[in-house]
């Protein structure tokens, strides 16, 4: 167990956007709330899972919605606490310990505000290593923990708890209340142990964050030391071309266009996404697909970028990242490969390119 | 004093739900058999009046939500309004007393009675509406600041969705995506209420109301002039009598809307009434001039059959009867017209009560 | 040459004729139906084949036979023949309110004995799943069921989705084999679950009383030496194979007022008409709207069970030919007592007792036969208001019909028709086509071949013109393959209704689309080219 101090949380808050792969909202927001509650005195600590009791009861926190809702509709602080109360209230369990359940993007900081709040740790682990656009692609939900019931919460005090046949049914449930509540809320769902989500969960995943926004923020080798640290590799080097986005449904869909720079000159990467990057094309073959990590990197300052803040003309590296092999067995391929967001073609592992 | 309620009078009630649908609700055919079914295995229901209720009785309103044609399709379980009311029962740490209907009018005037029938719990004479409407937060208890929440959602599947909402509002466009999600239906528990409240706040006699109704209808349909001693019977006003010549249904905003204009007959040979609706009938133009509208009840009568005709089995063809008749008193403050008046539908007319538009004396005017 | 024979059976007469590739008329027939409904066709058949040789026409030509018949009726109103059924219904954990059966008339349940079952699985009004179907379950309910005779497979929603019954009708014939009848309850209703699930109970218990009368009808066409493509009329005025109606035999019933309008659309050329169909006994008022007969939307029960079919929409009034005129003049009564096919024996001008509106048509010289002697003592004041009573009765029932104070053109048919005054209220004329007492089985011989869709779209992914050109496109296809010719189907009916508190554009949207048969059109052809050559 250790205490997180402003400087692990900046560090981690970089390390989540690179791990957000283009989605999972911009941390930033969330980088200054949880700065905020330090300020006021609030403590955050990270638990290694290991070091708990597992039989403690814990229960997974996060937000839900379009990452682009969030950067302006802020949140009130309040919204994640009525839902673990909620949760609490019906499950009839008081939870231990906070399990995070997306290390990729803004879900990274917020269960480090609630357990400022409540006190309760935070554990080192995840639900998925990166982020991922829905309530079933998590490695909790694929390795048998129950996403039902689940509560959550809006700014204005607006609480639902929903039970749900399966995970797949929770994510139409609570997608469709939240497009109603304004387009974001905050949930605590996946109630368990810390032994159960030690098992399922992608461990030290907070760590990495750590260590990943550590070398970005001050490495005099960002690329090379990605490369040892996490096995990053560079695919692509160039300029945004052209950019297609629309929210749909609760989702922001679309395809940015990257125009050849340097040994790059003369071909174009596409990149699709859905909240999150989701398959990278050069001159209309994949290179790289889900659930590997394809991010956009400022060329210059290696500032991981999200695909909102994404605009014409921005110079990019596009960066692939290994998966953990939790997400390589079939049967979270079959959640999480290409082919669960709609292509036509089955995901290869590894990282293909020139 | 209570009463009691036997498979016998639920076709009569079943009737009277139809006129009190005021052209939707949906149809109580398959409440009728759901509540017909619990009766026979677990016998009559007690109804309890207003004077039976003490002070501090809880009491569970129960209802399904969504689409009748879905509900019509997808027929419940049985056990999915149980177990919403079950939810709620536990998740307030009350012992419920009662249930009772929110909605007087169409297949929610039947399900408390097969709630009531399978928990043996007695069921309230009295409603929310005093008719339907198509909005949860429509109800009388609302307009007393009553929270439809905690409120719980279950489906066939027994997925649930438990919502506490900031208010009435937002639980109907919570609750309703919720049960789109769910495939257009589901069944809900909502509006804990205590005696006293129940008693103050909502609109009394609605089921033997609708039991009355459906007497009078079964008395008169077999005299002679029919129509004729109905709307005597009911103390009706006779708004219409006519054919339906166009019928122009149209999506509004998700709602179902439409206009069904009538070309007159017999005595209104040679004029025309239009009728909007959305859901239920709304407003009732004769010749120009409003006759009637929301909240007071507009009911179009098949001239055969007798039967109120609802809004989605408007034909091209038939003939038939518009009937109005008052709605109940809590619609007529200025609260109420204010929620549920024809400006809130989007009319640009002034509520004016039926019985002032025609004078004192309904169905003896024309 | 190439003719067709079209076939009607009625609760009193059954007709018959026989129509070449233009559509003339060569010969008709007119027979008593018979209580095993078989000897009548039997009957009205050689009969119309006695008038067509003596015309000198050649049998060999009928390339076509059509078939109006009241074989299912019958066999569910008596209950007599129906076969064993089993039901299994796809659904749960959804319906388990209400059984299947419920609300059946307790000797039809009595008589079925079915076994029922109501497993997991279904579709939502959008097509998901409610819940994965449950194949084990089925293939317990196949080995439980071992020796039924019939199953009726209805699952939740399948007019929008029917894999699941599709699945079922697999693994069903997975246990059972080809033996087993299994109706597919997506292929016989609309929306509306329990209507639909009781007309697939029914459409199985007919199972065997559909090979009878396939069988028989087959059997007296290869005794009169006919080879003839064998076709059964529907209740909607359109046809199917004899393949399809032993599988859907469900559809013949009621067939009979559907073909008497479209015959009467046929004899006039009117394709808007308002029909008065006067028999014996009743008059049916119905309504042509583009040549098809306008449908009724409220629950049709049949046998005591209710169903969600597409029926004529039709008012029938107690006034026919052999109504009862009672009472003097000044206090004449007209009906509804009538002498029915006793018409013959009981009238005054068949030498019977009983004053009836036939022997008033004769006494005021509106018709001619029997013997007018036998009522001319009749008064003629009496004639007059008992032949005004039946005309308001009609222009009452006329104007219960329309749906303008313009005037309609009425078509005027049926063995009664000379109760219909030549002028009319509400009627701008009274057409009197020619042979209109065989109008049912040119109805029958004429009919098209049709494709419906009745379904719930939604409409927010692709928008609502998207969505009823598919409709539309679905029900040509679906005509199509019912075997329509391609180049001549038409989109007969569009309705959309939007799902009232379902905000989100959901609408029930309905297309129908019907055209003439593809083999007659090639037949014609062919015929066309002969003549050329």
């Amino acid at each position: 167990m250790r205490e997180l101090r402003e400087e692990n949380l900046r560090d981690i808050s970089v390390g989540a956007a690179f791990l957000g792969t283009g989605g999972g909202g911009n941390p930033h927001i969330g980088l200054l709330t949880a700065i905020e509650v330090l300020r006021q005195g609030f403590h955050i600590r990270l638990a290694d899972p290991v070091e708990l009791d597992p039989g403690t009861p814990a229960a997974a926190m996060f937000g839900i919605g379009a990452p682009t809702v969030s950067v302006e509709k802020i949140r009130n602080g309040s919204e994640s606490v009525t839902a673990l109360e909620a949760l609490q209230r019906h499950t009839g369990q008081e939870f231990g310990a906070i399990a995070p359940i997306e290390v990729g993007g803004i879900n990274s900081m917020v269960p480090l505000t609630l357990s400022a709040i409540t006190g309760l740790p935070v554990l080192d682990l995840d639900g998925m290593g990166r982020a991922f656009p829905e309530v079933q692609m998590v490695t909790y939900s694929i390795y048998g923990i129950s996403s039902s019931p689940m509560a959550i919460a809006d700014e204005r005090g607006n609480v639902s708890v929903i039970e749900s046949l399966n995970d797949r049914w929770m994510e139409r449930l609570v997608r469709s209340l939240v497009v109603v509540k304004g387009g974001h809320a905050d949930a605590v769902g996946f109630h368990s142990t810390v032994g159960e989500f030690l098992r399922s969960g992608i461990p030290y995943t907070f760590t990495l964050a750590e260590q990943i926004g550590r070398i970005i923020r001050g490495s005099s080798d960002v690329w090379g030391e990605l490369r040892e640290t996490v096995g990053s590799d560079v695919v692509f080097e160039g300029k945004i071309s052209d950019l297609e986005r629309k929210t749909h449904a609760g989702f922001s869909r679309g395809v940015a266009t990257v125009e050849g720079m340097g040994v790059y000159r003369g071909t174009t990467l596409k990149v699709a996404f859905q909240n999150e990057n989701l398959v990278a094309s050069m001159d209309g073959d994949p290179i790289a697909t889900v659930p590997d990590l394809i991010t956009f990197m400022d060329f210059d300052s290696a500032k991981p970028l999200t695909t909102e803040v994404i605009r014409y003309g921005m110079r990019v590296r596009v960066v692939v990242t290994p998966c953990h092999d939790k997400w390589r067995t079939p049967e979270a391929l079959a959640v999480v490969g290409p082919e669960a967001f709609g292509y036509p073609f089955a995901y290869r592992p590894g990282v293909e390119s020139g | 004093m209570a009463f009691r309620i036997g498979i016998e009078d639920l076709r009569d009630i079943a009737v009277g739900a139809t006129f009190l649908g005021t052209g939707g609700g949906g149809d109580p055919y398959i409440g009728r058999l759901m509540a017909e079914t619990a009766i026979r295995d677990n016998g009559p229901i007690t109804v309890l009046e207003m004077s039976d209720l003490t002070d501090d009785m809880w009491i569970v309103p129960s209802a399904m939500m969504g689409a009748p044609t879905v509900m019509l399709e997808k027929i419940p379980n049985g056990s999915e309004m149980i177990d919403a009311f079950e939810r709620l029962r536990a998740r307030t740490g009350q012992t419920i007393s009662a249930t009772m209907p929110i909605e007087a009018g169409g297949i929610n005037s039947m399900i408390p009675l097969a709630v009531a029938a399978r928990l043996g719990l007695p069921v309230v004479d009295a409603d929310g509406m005093g008719r339907a409407f198509p909005e949860l937060q429509m109800v009388s208890f609302s307009l007393h600041g009553i929270s439809a929440t905690p409120m719980i959602l279950v489906d066939e599947r027994r997925q649930q969705v438990s919502l506490d909402t900031m208010n009435n509002t937002w639980t109907e466009a919570l609750s309703r995506t919720a049960t789109m999600v769910m495939g257009g239906s589901s069944s809900i528990a909502l509006y804990l209420m205590t005696g006293a409240q129940v008693r103050a706040y909502s609109v009394p006699h609605s089921l033997s109301h609708a039991r009355h109704i459906g007497e009078r209808w079964r008395a008169c349909k077999s005299l002679d002039e029919p129509m004729e001693r109905l709307i005597e019977a009911l103390g009706a006003y006779r708004l219409f009598d006519g054919k339906i010549v166009d019928l122009l249904r149209r999506t509004v905003a998700g709602f179902a809307r439409g206009e069904v204009a009538m070309e007159g007959m017999g005595r209104d040979q040679g004029h025309g009434m239009r009728l909007d609706f959305q859901n239920e009938n709304l407003v009732a133009v004769r010749d120009g001039e409003v006759v009637a509208s929301v909240p007071d009840l507009i009911c179009v009568l098949d001239q055969d059959s007798l039967l109120p005709v609802t809004t989605e089995g408007l034909r091209y063809g038939r003939r038939v009867t518009v009937i109005g008749l008052p709605c109940a008193p809590v619609w007529r403050t200025p609260v109420g017209i204010r929620n549920v008046g024809p400006r809130y539908f989007g009319y640009d007319v002034d509520y004016i009560p039926i019985e002032m538009r025609y004078g004192h004396e309904p169905a003896t005017r024309y | 040459m190439s003719l067709r024979l079209g076939i009607d059976v009625g609760g009193t007469n059954t007709d018959a004729v026989i129509l070449d590739e233009s559509g003339t008329l060569l010969a008709k027939a007119k027979r008593p139906t018979t209580p095993d409904v078989t000897s009548g066709i039997r009957n009205v058949l050689q009969a119309v084949l006695e008038r067509a040789d003596g015309q000198a026409i050649d049998r060999r030509d009928i390339r076509q036979a059509m078939l109006g018949t009241t074989h299912c009726t019958n066999a569910i109103v008596e209950r007599k023949g129906l076969s064993s059924v089993a039901i299994l219904r796809i659904g749960a954990p959804a319906s388990l309110a209400i059984p299947p059966l419920a609300d059946w008339p307790e000797d039809l349940v009595e008589k079925l004995q079915a076994h029922a079952e109501i497993v997991e699985g279904g579709h939502e009004f959008d097509g998901r799943e409610i819940v994965p179907l449950n194949e084990r379950a089925i293939l317990d309910f196949a080995h439980r069921v071992k020796g039924v005779r019939a199953i009726a497979v209805t699952g939740i929603f399948a007019p929008v989705s029917d894999a699941h019954e599709k699945r079922a009708e697999e693994l069903l014939r997975e246990v059972l084999g080809e033996d087993v009848s299994i109706s597919l309850s997506s292929q016989i209703g609309s929306v509306g679950l329990l209507e639909r699930e009781n007309a697939t109970i029914l459409n199985a218990a007919l199972t065997d009383v559909a090979i009878r009368a396939t069988q028989a009808f087959s059997d007296a066409l290869a005794e009169a030496h006919i080879e003839a493509e064998k076709f059964f009329a529907q209740n909607d005025g359109t046809l199917m194979r004899l393949d399809y109606a032993l599988r859907y035999p469900i559809l013949t019933v009621a067939s009979g007022p559907t073909n008497s309008l479209r015959g009467a659309a046929y004899l006039t050329g009117r394709s808007d008409a308002v029909v008065i169909d006067v028999g014996g006994t009743t008059s049916d008022i119905g309504v042509l709207l583009n040549g098809f007969p306008r449908e009724s939307s409220i629950a049709v029960e049949i046998g005591g069970v209710r169903t969600n079919f597409r029926m004529p929409d039709l008012i029938s009034m107690g006034l026919g030919g052999g109504t009862m005129v009672i009472g003097e003049a000044h206090r004449i009564r007209v009906g509804p007592e009538s002498v029915g096919y006793r018409l013959t024996s009981e009238s005054r001008i068949f030498g019977g007792r009983v004053l009836t509106m036939s022997d008033i048509a004769v006494r005021s010289g509106r018709a001619s036969f029997g013997d007018p002697e036998r009522v001319a003592d009749v008064a003629e004041s009496l004639c007059v208001s008992a032949l005004q009573s039946a005309h308001d009765m009609l222009a009452d029932g006329l104007d219960r019909m329309k749906t303008s104070a313009a005037g309609v053109p009425v078509i005027a048919v049926g063995g009664g028709s000379f109760l219909i005054p030549d002028e009319m209220v509400g009627a701008s004329e009274v057409l009197r086509p020619e042979n209109s007492d065989v109008a049912n089985a040119i109805g029958a011989a004429i009919a098209q071949v049709s494709g419906e869709v009745d379904r719930i779209f939604s409409l927010e992914q692709r928008g609502r013109q998207a969505v009823l050109d598919e409709a539309k496109q679905q029900a040509i296809d679906a005509a199509v393959q019912a075997g329509a010719d391609a180049s001549a189907v038409q989109i007969i009916e569009v309705e959309e209704i939007p799902l009232a508190y379902l905000p989100g554009n959901a609408a029930r949207i309905r297309v129908k689309a019907a055209g003439p048969l593809a083999s007659l059109t090639a037949a014609q052809t062919a015929a066309g080219q002969g003549a050329e050559r």
